[in-house]
């Protein structure tokens, strides 16, 4: 009998983990893949919270800003290398080498400096994948018109079986290699060679190094006599990996369990209590029972939900989904009103029924992207929902 | 002012044959065409090169041509087409009657069939439903509308005659009701074209009756509407055709990677009512069981319609004329001189894409004999493209994953030599730009530096770039920064991306349930979250 | 369990890139393009009859880590593996003949086990000559410093011609040891045996051949099925008495779970539940409130490292529960990626590098945890992730069972 089981282990889904474990409690997390934290490069995007908190039925307004606001604290206090605070959004470049808003932010995507300076040097390691020099650098001499941009192309020895065979370096590639012991001996080098450029006025960027969680690259970089501002990567990107390391890192030495790989197929519920989950592990099931359940499925993408022709499904309980009239509009990138399918929840994040409002479940909360009502991708709140949601439920269990 | 004895408006199958037939025989002239070449109904079939097999009983003019046109075809283009084979299928619920009706009509146009035992049948495709009591194997193939038109035109060139894409005919000028010449708008610019001709040949399948509209000729057109699907994967090896009268979703073409279920027939006013219906795909999706079960479990990632321009008059086949499909699919050549005293404009409508040399032969033959050439037309005989050497085969494979070698070796014939020296000096080039549908980055460089190239759009159409399983999520920022743009302006490319994503979401937009759908959430934190494409400028 | 629908499983890739992102071989081999290049983007192409070369299908070391971290549920190496049949029987060959013959040898563990049985003696001391590790690299291409594991005595156990009595079955399970154990480390395997009695279970151990895995990883799939059904024919007639099978290696355990059920033969429906884990049996047996727990303290810091195979089972890690049962046992999971070897991968010549390579960062975890005092020494299931981890980073590495073996107070 664990005292919480949650479904899904992703961003809110470990959240839930972490606070749980830390509070004393037994918690299993039963995953079927490893979320979707690799899309985001590990930034926490909280979106223009004030306007959501005051926007009908959004996870904000439900959870109320106290929730939102220690949700926030409580992950920089997991990760002193955030930064950030929910009233005032910094900066971080996209792949394309073009600034924007974020919440919390690792270590080195700060952008700041790049405000200041007069000289950006960019640095492009040769055969990066998903990495235009050209493109960047102009994006970057139109959002920083004081700044002089200088690409800065390089070879790495450690790539070069890749270079004979013109694979490209993936992002994942490049931060792992960083890491090694033969990365931060090169990457010594690659500093001491930037001597020339007049390091002191300068501000480097540095696509494909990922320091996050690394004491290793701090170590590395402390002291230089200039910036360096890492950028955030296409999917897969390791700034998204690395968090989840460190969110299973914490959540396994917490106690916790994780069992990755394996999806929910049944519940077995008693009246409005859930009492166990039957988990699809190969070959047979296996039973799980705990006092409190967490759904984080993950919603449309996770395969929380499953929509077919006919229907849309909640995957685990079979809650309804909330399905919202209308389901697109033909600006891709503007609102799309399918998106803002999910399980509608009372204010303690129990599953209700939308007609009468009545609480569905009483032991499970619904957290992350299987919440109703909101959008992570036009709203930019993503990381903010999710540490939220994930948060109050860990308090819950 | 340029100068051509025959302007030939629209860049379909048919334009582009007649372009070539022109060319052989040594009569200059120029195309001229709206969008990229095959914008129109010509990229928007589902791709089947038809045996006649289906038309032996309702058309059997048209199931004879076919025949005929379908053997030079394999044999001008071999490149563009996959021999596959069909297979006519009569599931329990079809009338037995009509079998025969049917096996006498293929034998009297001339189409071989074959019986195959079940057993056979469920061997080679094991998703076919239970239910079948017979099946006949006939010479369908599959044609990939998008090479052979480019073939058509390349081909033209050489022979010296010359196309312009993104030119829109906005006149056609006439003196004394007889025909000097036309203008055009390139719509890349906005320049105004004049050119002048003698005779102009109106091949906008189902834009031309606004062509002939435009010096007041009445061209009756009936645009057909036909909507398709396109499933992520090749679920048949073989064309799948239902063995009974032509209807709707009867028809599983597989095409390289993916497969086609079509069609849908429905009377629109207008060649730019391309948009699929929700009501239409569900219809597919109900006849398509018929064939093949659990239908609705397979990912489909595209919906798609083209216009089909059916001529009213000189039908042969009477019937309900408002269903469409009654109308014969034969073609009509209209001489304007005769029906409206406009002397030097001919319209060709009709027809189907099978049969588009046949079509352009006969244009070709009445314009010759207007300018007194009697060289005889050869375009049956002479093949499209140069055969691949054996040489340039191996390079391919020893530079290139399997796949992706023999798809380039496919779209670019001989000029696929230029795409592996560009990967031997740099061989960061052969890595994929397109990981679903193995294009590599040369490739789609050397396509992107085409003086052909102007919109993301065309270098898709050149190379599958974004029409494989993730419809272009990961690729088109890929292919982007290749598009030669001057990198200083990025709003340019900015806009160039918007625009192709809208495209893709067009086709989408209709099926997003499943995998798509997931596949959608992917995309839009893509564009909207890393990239956050639409608030760059907010900054 | 239901049989794979393949059409849905390639349907449902959505193009991620996450596996080929968490791909041990693909992280430190440029040559191999990644799980999802040969797995599901190739499908797509070889439905059109277009393949790939075997040798790039080749660098698979099927530690499923794909599998298990693909978010949309795919079976990328299930794909790979069906991949790398269709090429054998289309003849394709995979490499020269040198490593087709080599393929064969080490594809029969248990033929080999057999032979370095009958003199494990000698066979070892054969083994450790480099002369020999050398003429063997030429000739059959078996690198000279892969840590081939010395030979024992064969591990014999109780044989079932110790009927077990009926009324007896409830508290009866059949054990399948796998080839490390039977050829390798048959002390283990008594180990096992002596672990289960204690709590009350008689031991049956059928004389079974190798689960097929390595036959498999080596191309030799219809072998596998024989042995698989084979071995399904001796579990039977306990299966259907309800008698749980046993696994002592994390490998065989995944074959049994996920492979023979795929086998249209009698048993074939029940093994999938019927098979378990070692750790997986007991951690049931202790939620049931039968498993003893006379344990004496044990004062012991372990890293523990779990399996690729014993994470794609999707059980999690029982052991690491149990473990921290024993008072005085502290546990660390050290979560830190796949060792290398992958049964008979990390021994063939041309892949001992990617091997060593792809098990550097938990060899490196390893030293450092032991140089600063997290932890004394390592444990783990597989007994070829022992035998890597040992080799890699110097520091013992045991199976877990000694330690329930010396709380028990049974060694």
């Amino acid at each position: 009998m664990w005292d919480g089981i949650i479904i899904g282990g992703g961003l809110a889904g470990l959240l839930a983990g972490i606070r749980a474990a830390e509070r004393g409690k037994k918690v299993l997390i039963v995953s079927e893949g490893v979320g979707s934290l690799t899309y985001s490069s590990g930034v926490i995007d909280l979106g223009d919270v004030e306007r959501l908190m005051n926007q009908k039925s959004h996870p904000y307004a439900l959870l109320g800003e106290k929730v939102v606001r220690s949700a926030a604290e409580y992950f920089q206090t997991l990760f002193p290398d955030y930064s950030g605070n929910w009233r005032e959004p910094q900066f971080v470049l996209t792949p394309l080498g073009t600034p924007r808003k974020a919440g919390l932010i690792p270590r080195g995507l700060n952008t700041q400096a790049l405000t200041e300076t007069h000289k950006i040097i960019l640095m492009a390691l040769e055969g990066m994948k998903d990495f235009f020099p050209e493109v960047a650098r102009s994006n970057l001499l139109k959002a920083y018109p004081q700044a002089e941009v200088v690409l800065h192309p390089f070879r790495v020895e450690g790539f070069e079986a890749w270079y004979t065979l013109g694979k490209s370096i993936t992002g994942m590639d490049c931060g792992k290699y960083w890491r090694t012991a033969s990365g931060i001996e090169t990457l010594k080098g690659v500093w001491k060679s930037l001597d020339s450029f007049e390091p002191d006025k300068a501000v480097v960027i540095f696509p494909g190094l990922t320091s996050v969680f690394s004491q290793l690259l701090r170590e590395v970089q402390f002291n230089l006599p200039f910036s360096v501002i890492e950028m955030t990567a296409f999917p897969p990107s390791a700034g998204g990996h690395y968090l989840y390391r460190g969110l299973v890192e914490k959540f396994k030495a917490l106690g916790g369990e994780l069992l990755v790989g394996s999806g929910v197929k049944k519940v077995e519920l008693k009246g409005k209590q859930c009492h166990k989950i039957i988990v699809n592990s190969k070959g047979k099931d296996s039973e799980f029972s705990a006092r409190v359940f967490v759904l984080a499925t993950g919603g449309i993408f996770g395969g929380g939900i499953e929509v077919t022709l006919e229907a849309a499904k909640e995957m685990v309980f079979g809650l309804p989904p909330f399905v919202p009239s209308g389901w697109t509009n033909s600006e891709f990138l503007g609102e799309q009103p399918y998106a803002r399918m999910g399980v509608e929840t009372d204010n303690q994040l129990r599953p209700i029924d939308f007609a009468s409002k009545e609480v569905l479940l009483e032991n499970v909360r619904v957290i992350g992207r299987m919440l109703a009502h909101w959008d992570p991708w036009v709203e930019h709140c993503g990381g903010g929902v999710s540490l939220a949601s994930g948060w109050f439920a860990g308090e819950q269990i | 002012m340029q100068e051509y004895k025959v302007v030939i408006v629209g860049g379909g199958a048919t334009g582009v044959g007649i372009l070539r037939d022109l060319s052989m025989r040594g009569i200059s002239a120029l195309l001229l065409e709206q969008g990229d070449l095959a914008h129109g109904t010509s990229s928007r079939f589902h791709g089947l090169l038809h045996s006649g097999a289906r038309y032996a009983v309702k058309d059997p003019l048209s199931a004879a041509e076919c025949i005929s046109e379908n053997i030079i075809l394999k044999k001008i283009a071999a490149h563009c087409i996959s021999d596959t084979g069909g297979w006519f299928v009569q599931s329990d619920e079809d009338d037995p009657d009509y079998v025969e009706q049917w096996i006498r009509g293929c034998a009297k146009a001339g189409i071989p069939l074959r019986e195959i035992s079940l057993s056979e049948a469920y061997w080679k495709e094991p998703l076919l439903k239970r239910n079948i009591l017979r099946v006949f194997e006939v010479p369908d193939a599959t044609v990939d509308g998008f090479k052979l038109v480019w073939a058509n035109a390349k081909s033209a060139k050489r022979y010296g005659g010359d196309y312009k894409t993104y030119h829109r005919v906005e006149r056609i000028i006439l003196e004394n009701k007889r025909i000097v010449g036309v203008a055009a708008k390139n719509l890349l610019n906005e320049e105004e074209l004049l050119i002048g001709c003698q005779v102009v040949v109106n091949a906008g399948g189902a834009w031309a009756s606004e062509i002939a509209g435009s010096i007041g000729v009445h061209l009756d057109v009936i645009c057909d509407k036909g909507t398709l699907l396109a499933f992520n994967q090749r679920l048949f090896q073989r064309v799948i055709n239902r063995l009974h009268p032509p209807s709707d979703g009867d028809i599983f073409v597989p095409h390289e990677t993916i497969t086609i279920l079509g069609t849908t027939s429905e009377i629109v006013g207008s060649p730019r009512e391309n948009q699929p219906k929700e009501e239409e795909i569900r219809r597919l999706l109900m006849t398509g069981e018929e064939l093949l079960p659990k239908i609705v479990e397979r990912r489909v990632i595209r919906a798609f319609a083209g216009v089909r321009p059916l001529h009213r008059e000189d039908s042969e086949v009477s019937g309900k004329m408002d269903e469409g499909r009654e109308v014969s699919r034969n073609f009509a050549l209209i001489d304007h001189e005769i029906h409206d005293q406009v002397q030097g404009l001919i319209s060709i409508v009709g027809g189907k894409f099978t049969t588009y040399r046949l079509m352009a032969e006969k244009v070709t033959d009445w314009v010759a004999k207007r300018f007194g050439n009697l060289r005889p037309c050869s375009t049956a005989q002479e093949k499209l493209l140069p055969e691949i050497s054996d040489d340039l085969k191996k390079r391919a494979l020893q530079l290139l994953p399997c796949a992706a070698a023999e798809k380039m070796l496919k779209r670019l014939g001989e000029e696929a030599g230029a795409v592996l020296l560009e990967i031997q000096n740099d061989p960061r080039k052969g890595q994929m730009l397109c990981e679903c549908e193995m294009v590599s980055v040369a490739e789609v460089e050397k396509v992107a530096l085409d003086a052909d190239a102007h919109h993301l759009a065309d270098i898709r159409r050149k190379t599958r770039l974004g029409m494989g399983t993730c419809q272009g999520a990961f690729c088109t920022y890929r292919a982007l920064p290749l598009l030669g743009l001057e990198y200083a302006k990025f709003d340019p490319l900015q806009d160039e991306l918007k625009r192709f994503i809208n495209q893709r979401w067009k086709g989408i937009r209709p099926i997003l349930w499943g995998q798509q759908l997931r596949e959608t959430e992917l995309t839009r934190a893509i564009y909207t979250s890393i990239l956050q494409l639409s608030e760059i400028r907010d900054i | 369990m239901e049989k794979l629908d393949s059409v849905k499983n390639l349907d449902a890739c959505i193009k991620c890139s996450a596996c080929t992102s968490q791909c041990p071989v693909a992280t430190v081999q440029p040559l191999f393009s990644g799980p999802k290049s040969v797995g599901p983007d190739a499908e797509r192409f070889r439905l059109e009859g277009i393949d790939i070369d075997p040798q790039c299908l080749s660098y698979c070391s099927n530690c499923k880590t794909c599998e298990v971290t693909c978010p949309s549920g795919v079976k990328i190496t299930e794909i790979i593996l069906r991949a790398r049949e269709k090429a054998s029987l289309a003849g394709q060959k995979s490499g020269t003949t040198r490593l087709q013959v080599r393929d064969l040898v080490l594809g029969r563990a248990e033929y080999l086990g057999r032979l370095g049985t009958i003199w494990p003696g000698l066979t070892n001391g054969l083994l450790k000559v480099s002369g020999v590790r050398v003429l063997m690299e030429q000739t059959l291409g078996i690198s000279r410093r892969a840590p081939l594991p010395p030979y024992q005595a064969k591990f014999k156990g109780i044989r079932n011609n110790k009927l077990v009595p009926n009324h007896r079955l409830s508290k009866a399970v059949v054990f399948f040891p796998g080839c490390f154990i039977n050829y390798n480390d048959s002390l283990t395997g008594q180990a096992v045996i002596k672990v289960l009695e204690h709590n009350g279970y008689d031991v049956i151990i059928p004389n079974f051949h190798c689960c097929g895995v390595p036959l498999q990883a080596n191309g030799k799939f219809n072998e596998a099925r024989g042995n698989a059904k084979k071995n399904l024919a001796l579990m039977n007639p306990y299966l259907q008495s309800g008698v749980p099978v046993i696994t002592g290696c994390t490998s065989c355990g995944l074959a049994l779970k996920e492979e023979y059920p795929n086998l249209e033969v009698s048993g074939s429906e029940l093994i999938g539940r019927q098979a378990y884990d070692l750790f997986e049996f007991l951690w049931l047996l202790h939620e049931e409130g039968g498993l003893k727990q006379d344990f004496q303290e044990i004062p012991v810091s372990l890293g523990y490292h779990a399996p690729c195979h014993l994470k794609a089972q999707g059980i999690g890690t029982p052991v690491v529960r149990l473990l921290r049962l024993i008072p005085g046992v502290r546990v660390l999971d050290l979560d830190t990626g796949c060792c290398g070897l992958s049964g008979s991968y990390g021994y063939k010549q041309e892949k001992y590098d990617i091997a060593r390579q792809i098990g550097e960062p938990l060899f490196r975890r390893v030293q450092v945890g032991v140089r600063i005092g997290e932890f004394q020494s390592m444990a783990t299931e597989c007994g070829g992730c022992q035998v890597q981890i040992e080799h890699g980073s110097g520091i013992a590495t045991k199976h877990p069972i000694w330690v329930f073996m010396q709380a028990y107070g049974l060694d």
